[in-house]
């Protein structure tokens, strides 16, 4: 190059000065790597240690005295009487009737959710129509909603499969609802330029960006249907688990109660691993966060 | 030859705010064209007028009714595996096949049954441009398909594009604001500004081209100042 470099023009650099600058803050990075495997305990044990710890827990203060029988059974005595209500066929049916209600509850519910976010996620009418209504519905407790249902539908089983599909509808339509969308743009642009109809798109790309948003939907809409059934339950139930709970009430017999509670419990549970599995498998597309070690 | 794509008197504003402007361009059958302009001069959403996706405009455009676009970003569906993306929106079921020997044309056959997130970002757009040429578009646009991968990878695309459109011989409307790979690349090189074509640049260079030829310097340094960047400012000399 020719021409004059404005650089050189420029002032030059004070002098260095007697005394040497501090030299800037260093840090080491030493290897993390081992080349012996440090021995892990496996995920799963790990995972177990702080429930099991906890029934250990209750174990021995109920054995020392300490946790009195009054307040809390024994886990002792209350594996006893799950194996003699299932010996005598009572808790089977308990479970098999709270199921049924949960079942059914949850299938109305589900599919209410899922015609109302389609509806309001899909068309701008639905949208404007559906979602405020679906807002101030939300703002009432469905708990308290219980008398009004004892009205209408009487003290059968109307009234508890009802509030369980009330229970499950607004998780479920929150979270479709936002799924749908939430679907980007751009992939909505790029697969109505690749040629997909209205059908097309719906199928292959709002539904499956939805999709992620529907099971954690799912997860709140199952646990909340054994929340919503506790409740319903309480009331003049003549079968199920809450009646059996509210029967061992009446004699103070904090067995039965824990144990119900238990089988509770356990139903929630089996039913967000039944979600969690089934998110594992639908999901494999997307490239998460897994924790780190 | 015939015209691929006639604009005529083509005006789009945003909330009042002009971006097209009474724009008139030709595009012939199996002509490579770059579009070149600042940021906001309306060259992508020309592009997207062209794709059919904004259709809220003044004037006419013609366009051949089979056209497909590669963007920026790859745009494929997550939870779609790589051939299923590529023959997205086909009639009729997904053609492995079809999916496989587009594939093996942008040279990621291998990869046709992993996640896009498995993807590198050269690959995804690979997978974009097959799923773009697998429709045999006789109109294919381009929205800054280099933009976001590096400098090695871009050549490499790019080499591939004049390749592809050597074979399948559409026509190629690229938007850029890579001065040189639109003199690469193009049989035209259209500048625009304000909302209309400036500037229409036939580049008769013979191909491959020599980015260091003097003729291809000359065209540099005019496209340049056109743009606005004078080759003296861009090596920095004080004014």
């Amino acid at each position: 190059m020719t021409t004059t470099k404005p650089l050189d023009a420029a002032p030059q650099a004070p002098p260095p000065t007697d005394t040497p600058p501090a030299p800037a803050p260093r840090i080491t990075i030493r290897g993390a790597a081992r080349t012996t495997r440090r021995f892990q305990l496996p995920r799963s044990v790990r995972r177990a240690a702080g429930p099991v710890g906890l029934v250990l827990l209750w174990f021995l203060t109920s054995a020392t005295g300490v946790l009195p029988e009054s307040v809390l059974a024994s886990p002792v005595d209350v594996l006893k009487q799950a194996v003699d209500l299932t010996k005598n066929g009572e808790l089977p049916g308990a479970i098999a009737a709270s199921g049924r209600r949960a079942a059914i509850g949850f299938l109305i519910g589900a599919t209410v959710a899922l015609v109302l976010s389609l509806l309001a996620g899909l068309f701008r009418l639905g949208e404007d129509v559906i979602d405020s209504s679906m807002g101030m519905f939300r703002a009432i407790p469905w708990v308290g909603l219980i008398p009004l249902f004892i009205v209408w539908f009487g003290i059968e089983e109307t009234p508890k499969i009802a509030l369980v599909a009330l229970g499950v509808t607004y998780p479920l339509y929150f979270n479709i609802y936002g799924g749908i969308r939430s679907t980007d743009a751009q992939l909505v642009e790029a697969a109505r330029m690749m040629g997909l109809g209205r059908f097309g798109l719906i199928k292959y790309v709002i539904l499956p960006s939805a999709l992620p948003g529907a099971l954690v939907g799912l997860r709140y809409a199952l646990s909340t249907a054994w929340l919503a059934l506790v409740f319903a339950e309480q009331i003049n139930a003549d079968a199920g688990l809450g009646y059996l709970m509210s029967n061992a009430q009446q004699y103070f017999r904090t067995d039965i109660i824990v144990l119900c509670l238990a089988v509770y419990a356990l139903l929630g549970l089996a039913c967000d691993f039944a979600v969690r599995v089934l998110s594992r498998r639908l999901l494999t597309w997307r490239a998460n966060f897994e924790g780190e070690a | 030859m015939a015209n691929s794509v006639e604009i005529r008197g083509l005006s789009r504003a945003f909330d009042g705010n002009t971006v097209l402007h009474e724009l008139d361009l030709d595009i012939r059958e199996g002509e490579f064209v770059a579009l070149l302009g600042h940021s906001g001069c309306g060259k992508s959403t020309l592009l997207r007028i062209l794709a059919g996706l904004d259709d809220e405009i003044g004037g006419e455009v013609t366009v051949p009714a089979r056209r497909s676009a590669a963007f920026q970003s790859p745009r494929l569906l997550p939870w779609l595996k790589v051939w299923r993306n590529v023959v997205l929106g086909l009639p009729g079921r997904p053609d492995r096949a079809l999916a496989d020997k587009a594939l093996a044309e942008v040279g990621i056959a291998e990869r046709a049954t992993v996640w896009p997130k498995t993807l590198s970002g050269g690959q995804a757009q690979r997978v974009s441009l097959a799923r773009a040429l697998v429709r045999e578009p006789e109109l294919l646009l381009l929205d800054e398909p280099f933009g976001a991968l590096d400098a090695l990878t871009r050549g490499k695309v790019q080499q591939l594009v004049g390749e592809l459109w050597q074979r399948h011989g559409c026509a190629i409307l690229l938007v850029t604001h890579d001065v040189e790979e639109a003199l690469l690349l193009a049989d035209r090189v259209l500048v625009m500004d304000e909302g209309r074509i400036a500037h229409d640049l036939t580049v008769d260079l013979p191909r491959p081209r020599d980015l260091t030829s003097p003729e291809f310097v000359t065209l540099r340094a005019r496209l340049l100042g056109w743009l606005g960047v004078t080759a003296h400012t861009l090596e920095g000399t004080p004014s």
